[in-house]
């Protein structure tokens, strides 16, 4: 009976955690959203006054960007550095790769988004990399738009439904 | 000099030139760059230009001679090597050296230029951008100190007051180079310069510093257009000498006319092969209003850099042997004997 109820116990406080798991998924692609917006922001603004070389540039915005733009710079910069002669767009999806395995927590069509960046980076005048800097920054938003709301939306009720298939599991065992 | 001063000078000039042209070869793709660091040491320590042209083998000028370059493989350079070999000389950033590759050239760090061809793009008669890129010429700088020891008596009055002096040459001829020693030399007898290096020539700067020695009274304003760094200049630095590189324009001319009553001097270079082609020059009107009082004109024969004449704004040559050689060729034969 002990052992039934310590089962039953487990399954519902499993549900619980793989409901807050998946709810602070979604709460952390709006922040890392947020956050690669910023990172952007700052790349245009360090272009724009700056001109200076991609590396310099991207080892700026690492220091200044928060926490995962400035680990997504500085993995970039790093890897630019090593490896100077490959196409840009190839080393920024590395990067972008390393920085994201398995797209974790961003969704495939944000990492689309992201690794479009790459196709211009560089490569054209300062105008036109703050344009299309701009561009991806809109992309991104509109994602965050989306993003933001599906925590509103779904972040309390799949924490709920965490709880609840437990409870379910936890009565149909018994 | 003492011979062994003029060898000693020679090897430390011959080492720099050596380490500027590996820095230029490291930016290369490994390929290419281990095919010419490959060359025999004659050949790199003369190099003058390296050429890419697309579907078409490298070739390196040395000493006035032509080389092709032998490669693995495929010997002819590829389009995609070329926009390979544009995007590592940039460091990728094409919008760093935007205005200057709407000139059709991009000045690298040590003062070297990368001329470029492709497809102008333009508007309204403006340079937009040069795109698919088909040939690239590196054109390796280089100081020789020393170059204008024999210039600087024509330059200077007896009373130490600096002559406003144009140096005159078809390209090749050492202009730049000359202008460059001359602001060394002047700097270290005590002029305060300021250089408006609008091409990162003359001071070869990266990152704020210049790469070559370009004496220890000098600013150097880089990357500056002539026309507003001239004001600039003469505002914040108050120099006892301008240099600038190659005048030309109406907004140069202009420049010039304010440096000049500013009272303060003006050394500059400009592109032309006689007295004339000055006075046709948008400059002409500064020389005939006497503005210029020397214009040294350089020639490539026997060398780059040799004094072809010097003349006042008169059109007296000051000088009669006009196979009189720079000092560094002088040392050079000096250390071959």
């Amino acid at each position: 009976m002990i052992s039934k109820i310590a089962v039953c116990l487990l399954m519902t406080a499993s549900g619980l955690a793989g409901g807050i798991t998946a709810s602070n998924m979604l709460i952390k692609r709006e922040r890392i959203l947020a956050e690669l917006m910023e990172g952007l922001r700052i790349l245009k603004a360090e272009i724009y006054y700056t001109h200076d070389h991609l590396d310099l540039v991207a080892a700026r915005v690492a220091e200044m960007a928060p926490k995962t733009a400035g680990l997504l710079f500085d993995n970039f910069q790093r890897i630019l550095n090593h490896n100077d002669e490959a196409d840009i767009k190839e080393l920024w999806q590395e990067s972008v790769m390393t920085t994201f395995p398995l797209h974790i927590p961003l969704k495939e069509k944000d990492c689309a988004s992201l690794l479009s960046l790459g196709q211009k980076l560089g490569k054209t005048d300062v105008d036109g990399q703050c344009r299309f800097i701009d561009g991806v920054i809109v992309e991104l938003s509109v994602r965050h738009d989306e993003a933001c709301e599906t925590v509103k939306n779904k972040a309390q009720l799949v924490k709920t439904l965490g709880v609840a298939a437990g409870t379910i599991c936890a009565v149909l065992y018994i | 000099m003492g011979k062994t001063e003029a060898m000693k000078k020679n090897d430390i000039r011959i080492i720099r030139k050596r380490r500027a042209l590996m820095d230029i070869l490291a930016r290369l793709p490994d390929d290419i760059g281990r095919s010419l660091r490959g060359l025999p040491d004659r050949v790199l320590d003369g190099l003058e230009e390296i050429r890419f042209r697309t579907d078409r083998p490298v070739i390196v000028y040395s000493s006035g001679s032509e080389y092709e370059v032998a490669r693995m493989g495929d010997r002819n350079v590829s389009q995609a090597e070329i926009e390979k070999i544009f995007s590592l000389l940039v460091h990728h950033s094409n919008y760093s050296y935007q205005e200057e590759i709407k000139s059709g050239y991009v000045t690298l760090e040590g003062g070297h230029r990368v001329g470029i061809c492709g497809k102008v793009v333009s508007d309204n008669g403006r340079v937009v951008a040069v795109k698919d890129i088909s040939s690239i010429n590196i054109r390796r700088g280089s100081e020789f100190p020393g170059i204008s020891d024999e210039l600087i008596p024509f330059i200077v009055s007896g009373k130490k007051q600096i002559r406003n002096t144009l140096i005159v040459s078809p390209p090749k001829c050492g202009k730049t180079t000359v202008l460059r020693d001359a602001i060394r030399n002047l700097s270290n007898s005590g002029y305060k310069v300021g250089v408006c290096d609008e091409r990162s020539e003359i001071a070869g700067a990266a990152q704020g510093i210049p790469g070559f020695d370009v004496g220890m009274r000098t600013d150097v304003l880089d990357g500056c257009p002539k026309n507003i760094g001239i004001d600039m200049l003469i505002r914040s630095m108050s120099p006892d000498i301008i240099a600038v590189d190659e005048l030309g324009t109406d907004a140069d001319a202009a420049a010039v006319e304010r440096v000049t009553v500013a009272g303060i001097s003006l050394i500059a270079t400009m592109h032309g092969d006689s007295y004339e082609d000055v006075i046709r020059s948008r400059m002409g009107k500064c020389v005939k209003a006497g503005l210029i009082s020397r214009i040294i004109l350089l020639g490539q024969e026997p060398v780059p850099g040799t004094i072809k004449a010097v003349y006042t704004a008169a059109k007296v040559n000051l000088i009669e042997d006009s196979s009189m050689n720079l000092k560094w060729t002088r040392e050079e034969k000096e250390v071959d004997k």
